[in-house]
This record gives C-alpha cells, structure tokens and sequence, in this order.
C-alpha cells in the first residue's frame, strides 16, 4: 500500500481475507537509551497478523507488550528492523502519512486515556471522521450508527465523566473501528473493568474480527487471552511462546 | 484529640512544600516571575517618579520665581492699579506676561513659550537674580533690551538652524536679532522666546510677581501669622488670582499615585494567575496532599503549610523585585538628565518604599494561593487518594456574586458625579474596581455557559471551549486577569474618545488638506508647491477692510467675538481653499457666507477692527464646509467690495498677505516636511499645518493599549502553557486518534485564543464603565462616547494576536508525543 493508497482507503472495499499479513513486524527492535545506559525494551521480534485475527499479548510488566503495541501503531519507530501495515513500511511515512494511518488504517483502545473529556460519546465516536475532513453531520450519523452497534446509542450525548469504566470503553471501541479503519490495537482495555462487563468488551472485539477487522489485544487476564485466535507470550522483550485458538482454551 | 497546628507539623510540611519548589522549579519560577515583575515596576516606577519631578522648591520658582506671591490680572487696567495699592509699602513688584509665540524662519514657523519682560525681572542691575529669575534662566549671551531684539532657548535655536546675530521672525512686528539663549530651568526642551513687552501686550495682561518686605508683621494677630497668606486671601476677597509660594510648591502626587496604581493592578493581573498556577500545581499534587492527610496532616496544617510556601516565593520573588527595580533605575540614572531635560534628583534607596513593595507582592501571593491550597486542603482524603477530579458545582454562584458587585459598581457609578468629594472619589475608585471584579466573577459562569452550547464548533475550538469550561474556576481567573488589564485599555479608549468628541465641537486651526504659506515669498512658494505636489488650489488669504482696518463681525452683536471674526475676500479659488466650494453662486451674488457657524444667528454687526466704526452688513448665508476652522468664518466675493466702498488687506495680526494650499489629499508629515523644504528656499517664508497642532491623547491611548495588550498576552501564554500540561493526556489522544500536528497545534492556539477573547469581551462593559465613572467625575462637561471603532481593534486584535502567539510556541508540540509510551 503506498501513501497514496491510505488517501483513497475509504472508497476501497472491506477486506475479503487475503493471504497478506496486515501487521508484520520483522526483526523489530527499541532500544532506550544510548551506551551503557541503554535499556532493551522490544525485540527483537518477527511477528504477523493476518485480516480477521484476534491476537493476545501477554506478558509480565516490563516485557514490551506496550513498546510492541506502540511500534505497530506508529506512535513510536523501531530503533532496528521494520513495521508494515498492509505492506507499507512505516519507516518510509512521513508524519502527516502515519498520522493519515492511524485516521484510516489503524485504531487503539488503551486501559485509560481513552476519550477525551471535553467530547460527548458521539463526538469522541466521531472524532477520526471529523480529522479527516468528513462533513461533521455525516460522521456523526456514522458515530451514532457505531455508537448503536456497541449497545451505546441512547448515551450518545453523555460526556465520559457521566459514563462508567465499561461504556466508556465501549464507545473507546465503537470509535477505534469508526470508518475504513481494520486494524485496532488494544492495550488492557478490560484492566479497568470488572469481569462481567471485561466480558461484553471481549465479545465486542470478537464481533469486530468475525467482520474480517483484525485485533492485537494486550492483556495480563488469561481469561481474556482466552477469546483470542493466537497468544503471543513475550519476556524481556523476546517473544518466548505463542498458542493457537485451541491451546488458548487450557491458559490458566 | 488536638486540632491545633503544632510547630513541628507545620516545619514539617513546610519542609515537604520547600522540596516541591524545586521539584517543579519551572512552575515555581513562573510565580517567582509573576511576582518580580509587577514589584520591580513599583519600585522603579516610583523611584523614577521621584527622581525626575520637581521638588517644591522648583515647583515654587516655576510657577513665580523668586516672588512671594503671583498675582494674575484680570486683564483690566484699573485692576492693575488696584492691586498695586493694596500692596504693602516696600512690596516689589515685577510686572511679567507669559503666553504663546510664533517664531519662524524660511521655511519653518514654530510655537514657543513667550516671557515678555524687563531683563532686570531677570537679573537685577547689580547682577542679583530678579524676581523671575526660575522662571527662565539665561544661558549664554545677554537678554534683549528693546523691541529689535530676542532671546531663544537652544532647542528652538537648533529646530531654526539660527544662531546668537541672526535673525527670527516674531508673531508681531518685523525681524528680531537674537541676543542670547534661555532655558526654563524645569523643562530645559521648551521652546521658550525671551522679549521686552510690545504693544501687544496691553499692561492689564501682565501677571505680578511680588516680592513682600522680610519683617512684615501679620495684620490680624488671631491669623496664622504669615503675611503672604493674608494678603493673598484679602486680594481673593477682590476676585484676584492670587497663587503663594506655599501653593506653588505643592506637590502633586498623582503620578506616584498612578504608578503605584498601575503597579497594584499589575499584581492583581499576576495574583490571578498565581492563583491559576496554584490550582495547577495542587490539582497535580491531589494524590500527594491525600497522602499527607492520610498520615495524619490537618487540613489546617496543609493550608498553612501552602500558604507559608506562597509567602516565602512571594519574599524572595519581592526581594528580587526590588533588587531589580533599583538596578533598573541605577542602570538608566546616568541618562535621565538627557531624556528629561530637568537636573535629576539624587539616586537614593529608600527603605520603606521597598517595604512597602515586597509587603504589597507577600500579601498577592498569599490572597492568591488562599482559595486553592483552601481547596486542596478540605478534600476528602479518599476522594484526594483516588486522584479523580472533585465534583464541579454549577457556577450560579459565582454568577450572582458578579452580578451582585456590577450593581454595585453601577451604584457607585452614580456617586462618581456627586457634588460631595469622597463620595465622588469612593464613586471614581471603587466603581470601576468593582465593575472589574464582578465582571471577571461571571466568568466561570460563562465558560461554562458557552462549554454547553459548543457542539457546532469547529473541533478545536470545540475542545478549547469544553476544557476551559470545565476548568472553568482556574480560567475564569485568567480571564478576570485579561480582562482587569484590557479594562484599562477601554477606559482609555473611551475617555479619548470621548475628549477627542468635546474637541471636534472647537475649531481646529486649518482644515486637514490646508497648508498657509507665511511671508514675503508665500505668492512665489505656493506656486512652486502647486507645481511639486498634488493640489487642488493655491489662493491669497486677504481680509475685507474699512476706515483702514479689517471688519470684525460679531453675531448678533456678541460682545466678545470668538471665532475669525473677520471677512476673508477672494475669487472661487478661495473658496475652494477654504472648502466653501458649493458657495461660488453665493458669492457672485454679494453674500457674505457664515462659514460653519457655530450656533444659530439672526444678524451680524459689523464694525471696524479696532475704532468700532459701524460698517454696513451684507445680505448673510451660513454655509458648511464640513471642517470647522477657527478663521476666517466668513467670506465674501471679490466683487462686493465695490459695493460696500471695502477695502482689502493682510488678515488680522499679519502683516503680509499669507497664501492658502488646498492640498489634494490630507497633509501628512512627509509631505509637510518636503513643503517646508520648498518654501525654504523664498526669504522668510514659512508654511504652517493643522498636523503641528494635533493632539497627543491617542498616542497616550496606544502606550497604554500596547502595555495592557502585552501583560495580556503574556497572562495568557502563562495561563495556557500551564492548562497545556493538564490537558497532555487529551493532546495524546487526539495523537493516537491521527490528528496532523496542525489540529493539535489549533487545540493549543484555540484555548489561549479563547480566553483571551473571553477576557476581553468582558473587558468592554468593565472599561466601559470605568470611563463612565471618570467622565461623570470630571469637573467640565464631557459627554460619554463609546469608542466602536477601538473597542473593536481591542476585541478582535488581541485575541488574534494571541491565538497567533500559541500557534507558533506550540509549533514543535506535534512530534512531542514520539516515543512517549515506549
């Protein structure tokens, strides 16, 4: 895919399930620090995902769960090896390119810092559309379509301080799927939650991946890790072990 | 169980509070500053103040000289002699005229300060000073002695390019030889013309300087005993006007007074915004004074704790003020004499002005931080623990407290115009401070009004709108403080405006597009101006004269005439100089036009000038030109003159006929200087503009807007710079969510933009009403005008300016967030 490809993404159709990963990371590496002082926090680590997977990360704290999770979604570059998103070198993107990909491409759903207080749902819902210049009616009727798909449409006009942990990462979902885009990257967004609605969130995610949208999920719950098709188990950095869907079943 | 704050508790959270200080010194040092600055301003502003003014006894001898008492005529001579009579025996007097002189040379003509008197009023024949002497002061060469002669100071000598043996032109008479250069001791830049009395100055205008004999005993024993005094008391009983030397050196302190004025609403701006820092601070700190509290800390203990690290930045931040002041002064001292033209007073410290500074930034700082460490410290410990943000209450409050002081400031308002002096001074003082702080009290009202209904927003603005309403009690405070500063500039505006309306209903001097060429070669100069620039006409200003004087007119006979009570006579190339373009068909009947009359007339007298002989009045008509000029107000058609058996000749107080330009567009400075330039090269010739006689009070209005602009928009860059580390979180968020660094560096301009327009919307009722209060407290007539045009330059220009401003600081702010959440 090149940049001009991210341009005219929304006039593309869904994604059928190609054989093309749409995140690879290959020999992806970060490093922080230079020298004696420099701290290992990824890699290195060759990893694909493919269209329509629902992919765990586990890990203790400190094992890179979330400098992977940065790297796929282009809030941080490698210090060594290369990330592609439907084949598109990031370290080939300009800023205003990786900022276009994670309007189009790529969404994420963190354990907090998830919508911005000053937005109602349906703004927040709306917010990707509306940075990319749709017409501001138009992505709000989507938002609330969004809104309604996640069981959230009556709360549209709710700012999140009036939402609990669960809704407010329910309308963190309906907004990272919002549009063209497939890929979302959830880093503990069930952490917060307590295991009933952790579960709700969990069945959205499988939801958003039977519809051929992909999910890389961060979590420490083996019972969330549960739900995905393959887990990924990284320490120190290094991937150590990854089960398919089967083997997931017996996590502890 | 104690309550009580022991020493200890509060060393050791004083000690916690010293240690974040430093921990977040950026912060601390944004306070430090806010505090510094407006206190350094005091000291230096005051010290300044008191350095370059005048001390009584300058202020004595430039009012009267030496004299005891000045005693200023009436104008009528039987007066004169009066006042000379009540005077004691062996009482000098010295009779002296002051008042304004025309000096030019080719090319140029300027006003000057005129002492007409004998030189002995200024050294005696035994080489004493005189009695004037302080009033001016010869510098070099020798007084004039007759009516040939004249002294100049240097600056008109140099603005002349003449020096002592050349000539000068003078108002009145032919060329005078300069003799020497005087100054005015106080104001060493005045123009000032030094000359023996003349004609002109007819004895009853003189102004009497006495000198009472040393031992002469008080009249009335029960009396204060000085003798000054009562004769200045029994001359007033006769309707004099007398001024003692008691008088003359009272101080007048009002500018000590501005600048400690201005100082103190400069620390009320930076008390609102160390407030602002505070709430910050603490809001950051919520997790941290939960621990306290959880560890056993009062909320009392924490309160004083915050409040005793507010005194101590506000101590050190005051010393340094001081310290910065001084050295602000020391630094400029050595020049002071060159900028003020006056002798400077010595440069001394004084210990309890700087007191009294450092005093004023302690108590900012403390008021300041009162209600958030108060708010910080009450929190629940739990709540305070879990970090989340306190419940926000509705701002009806704060809106009924700010409604509550407007009506108050409105009723005081009222009093502002009372006959009664300290009503009138509450009214002036108090009106407008609570005009401001009402205003600035609706504020969290109306971020929170406006967060309400801003769904149709652009997104930006949007989110600055949202998040200053949801902080809104932080900005609300700035807010208040834009606008505290920006109410100045609108009381400003508006008393100009409303002066420079008082000053529309006088006549200027010329109209706009008018230049007057004065002297032998006016004929010739006009000419050769009317072929250098664009002019619509050049015409001579000639007046109608009889029994070999010119006519005066009087208005339905007034009797004192005001206004260019004079006939100028010419063709319709007058006219057209004049304006009165539409009026030719007028003139070729024989009317005399009443050139816009300043009030409603039936009949003209007409006299001669000086002799009173009754002259026949012509058939009149008013005609507007739309530029009121003080003279000619009348013309007449060259072919009247016949008629009425008139002569013509110069206007009066000329002696040569003086040539008008009607220039094509309004004379500019440029374009008078290159004029000036052509007419220098016809012998004694000089051109003369409405631009030399402009007034000054705009520009004092720019000073003043362009000073409260900047505090503005250094209050708000504060303000935002702080609120942005609050608001990072959501900036991240719109990162991941793909915003280009162009949305997030709007996010950041829009906030600081807002409440600058906020601040200064708000500004315009506050201002507004402060120069009502002024303008109803002032003892002449002064109808109140809203200055739209300036109001909104003020609403719109500094808003933008610092929308501008945060643009370009946030410029680097859309790569910040690379590699944060490694």
């Amino acid at each position: 895919m090149t940049p001009h490809e991210i341009a005219t993404i929304e006039t593309s159709p869904a994604p059928a399930r190609p054989s093309a990963p749409t995140l690879s990371l290959v020999d992806a590496q970060r490093v922080h620090g230079e020298g004696a002082q420099a701290v290992r926090a990824l890699g290195p680590v060759t990893l694909s995902i493919f269209p329509g997977e629902l992919v765990a990360v586990m890990g203790p704290s400190g094992s890179g769960k979330s400098t992977l999770l940065s790297l796929a979604g282009a809030l941080d570059q490698p210090t060594e090896g290369e990330v592609f998103i439907e084949g598109l070198n990031l370290a080939l993107l300009s800023m205003a390119e990786l900022a276009a990909l994670r309007r189009r491409v790529v969404g994420f759903v963190f354990q907090d810092l998830n919508l911005l207080p000053g937005l109602t749902a349906l703004e927040n819902v709306a917010l990707p559309l509306e940075l990319d210049g749709c017409p501001l009616g138009e992505a709000r009727a989507r938002a609330h379509r969004e809104l309604a798909q996640v069981g959230l449409g009556r709360l549209a006009h709710r700012f999140p301080e009036n939402l609990s942990g669960g809704e407010q990462q329910r309308v963190a979902i309906a907004r990272a799927f919002i549009g063209p885009r497939h890929l979302l990257l959830a880093d503990e967004p069930t952490g917060a939650l307590d295991s009933v609605t952790g579960e709700t969130v969990m069945r959205l995610l499988k939801d958003q991946c039977a519809r051929g949208r992909t999910v890389v999920l961060v979590t420490h719950d083996a019972a969330h890790a549960a739900w995905a098709d393959r887990v990924i188990f990284l320490r120190d950095g290094k991937i150590v072990d990854e089960t398919t869907s089967a083997a997931t079943q017996n996590l502890p | 169980m104690r309550s009580t704050l022991s020493p200890g508790a509060l060393r050791a959270l004083v000690r916690v509070e010293w240690r974040q200080l430093w921990l977040h010194r950026s912060r601390s040092l944004l306070v430090l500053l806010l505090i510094t600055l407006p206190v350094a301003a005091i000291v230096g502003g005051s010290s300044l103040v008191r350095i370059t003014q005048p001390g009584p006894e300058q202020r004595a001898a430039q009012a009267m000289g030496r004299a005891d008492l000045r005693v200023d005529s009436s104008g009528r001579w039987e007066d004169v002699e009066r006042i000379r009579a009540a005077l004691p025996e062996g009482a000098t007097v010295q009779p002296i005229f002051e008042g304004l002189e025309r000096v030019s040379v080719s090319g140029r003509r300027l006003r000057a300060r005129l002492f007409a008197l004998e030189p002995a009023a200024l050294i005696a024949p035994d080489d004493t000073p005189g009695l004037a002497a302080g009033l001016v002061q010869l510098t070099a060469g020798q007084l004039p002695t007759n009516a040939g002669e004249v002294a100049l100071s240097p600056v008109l000598l140099a603005d002349l390019d003449r020096t002592i043996g050349e000539t000068v032109n003078l108002q009145y008479g032919a060329s005078r030889t300069i003799t020497g250069t005087v100054v005015a001791p106080e104001e060493l830049d005045l123009p000032v013309v030094v000359r023996v009395p003349a004609w002109a100055e007819h004895p009853g205008r003189h102004s009497l300087l006495v000198d009472l004999p040393a031992d002469l005993p008080a009249v009335d024993p029960q009396s204060s005993g000085n003798a000054a005094e009562e004769l200045a008391s029994a001359l007033r009983e006769a309707g004099d006007t007398v001024q003692t030397r008691v008088e003359a050196s009272a101080g007048d302190d009002a500018i000590t007074g501005a600048v400690f004025a201005l100082g103190i609403i400069g620390l009320f701006e930076a008390a609102l915004v160390i407030s602002a820092a505070f709430a910050v601070g603490l809001r950051r700190r919520q997790v941290e004074i939960g621990l306290l509290g959880s560890a056993g800390a009062t909320a009392g203990g924490i309160t004083a704790a915050l409040l005793v690290s507010a005194a101590i930045q506000a101590l050190l931040a005051g010393l340094a003020g001081t310290l910065l002041g001084y050295l602000g002064v020391a630094t400029v001292y050595p020049y002071l004499d060159g900028w003020t033209h006056r002798i400077s007073a010595p440069f001394e410290i004084l210990p309890l002005q700087a007191a009294a500074a450092i005093f004023l930034g302690v108590v900012a700082a403390v008021a300041a931080a009162v209600l958030p460490a108060r708010s910080a410290a009450r929190m629940p410990i739990r709540q305070a623990l879990s970090g989340r943000r306190p419940t926000r209450h509705r701002s009806h409050k704060w809106l009924r407290v700010g409604l509550a002081m407007v009506t108050a400031g409105l009723v005081l308002l009222v009093l502002a115009s009372h006959e009664h002096t300290l009503l009138r001074a509450l009214g002036v003082v108090l009106g407008p401070i609570f005009g401001i702080i009402g205003f600035g009290a609706c504020a969290p009202w109306l971020l929170e009004w406006s967060a309400r209904r801003a769904a149709p927003l652009p997104l930006a603005w949007r989110l600055a709108v949202r998040d200053a309403g949801r902080f809104r009690e932080r900005n609300g405070a700035v807010v208040t403080a834009v606008l505290a500063g920006m109410a100045m500039s609108v009381t400003f505006a508006s008393l100009v405006a409303s002066l420079e309306d008082a000053m529309a209903a006088f006549p200027t001097v010329y109209r706009s597009d008018q230049l007057l060429i004065e002297g032998p070669g006016a004929e010739e100069a006009a000419s050769a101006i009317a072929e250098r620039i664009p002019t619509l006409v050049t015409a001579p200003l000639r007046a109608v004269y009889t029994h070999g004087e010119p006519v005066r007119v009087r208005p339905d006979g007034e009797e004192a005439p005001r206004r260019g009570g004079w006939i100028a006579v010419g063709d319709e190339r007058l006219a057209r100089a004049l304006g009165a373009d539409g009026g030719q068909a007028a003139l070729r009947q024989g009317r005399l036009l009443a050139l816009d009359p300043m009030q409603d007339f039936t009949t003209l007298e007409l006299t001669s000038w000086v002799s009173g002989h009754a002259v026949e009045s012509p058939v009149f008509e008013s005609f507007t030109t739309g530029q009121l000029v003080r003279e000619p107000a009348y013309l007449i058609g060259a072919g009247a003159l016949g008629r009425y058996g008139w002569e013509t000749g110069p206007p009066p107080r000329s002696s040569l006929i003086p040539w008008l330009v009607r220039t094509a567009k309004p004379v500019t400075p440029e374009l008078l200087e290159h004029v000036r330039r052509l007419a220098s090269q016809f012998a004694r010739t000089s051109v003369d503009a409405e631009l030399l006689y402009g007034n000054k009070f705009r520009k004092f209005f720019i000073a003043v807007t362009i000073i409260c602009a900047l505090t503005g928009i250094l209050i708000v860059i504060a303000a935002t710079a702080l609120s942005a580390a609050e608001s990072a979180p959501d900036e991240r968020a719109l990162h991941t969510l793909g915003a280009a660094p162009r949305v997030l560096r709007s996010h950041f301009a829009s906030r600081a933009g807002y409440l600058a327009l906020l601040g200064c919307c708000l500004a315009v009722p506050a201002g507004l009403l402060a120069a009502a209060a002024l303008a109803g407290a002032v003892n002449f007539t002064l109808d109140f005008v809203v200055p739209w045009r300036d109001l909104l330059v003020i609403v719109v220009g500094l808003p933008s300016i610092v929308y501008a401003g945060a643009w370009l600081f946030a410029r680097t702010r859309g790569q910040h967030f690379v590699g944060s959440r490694g």
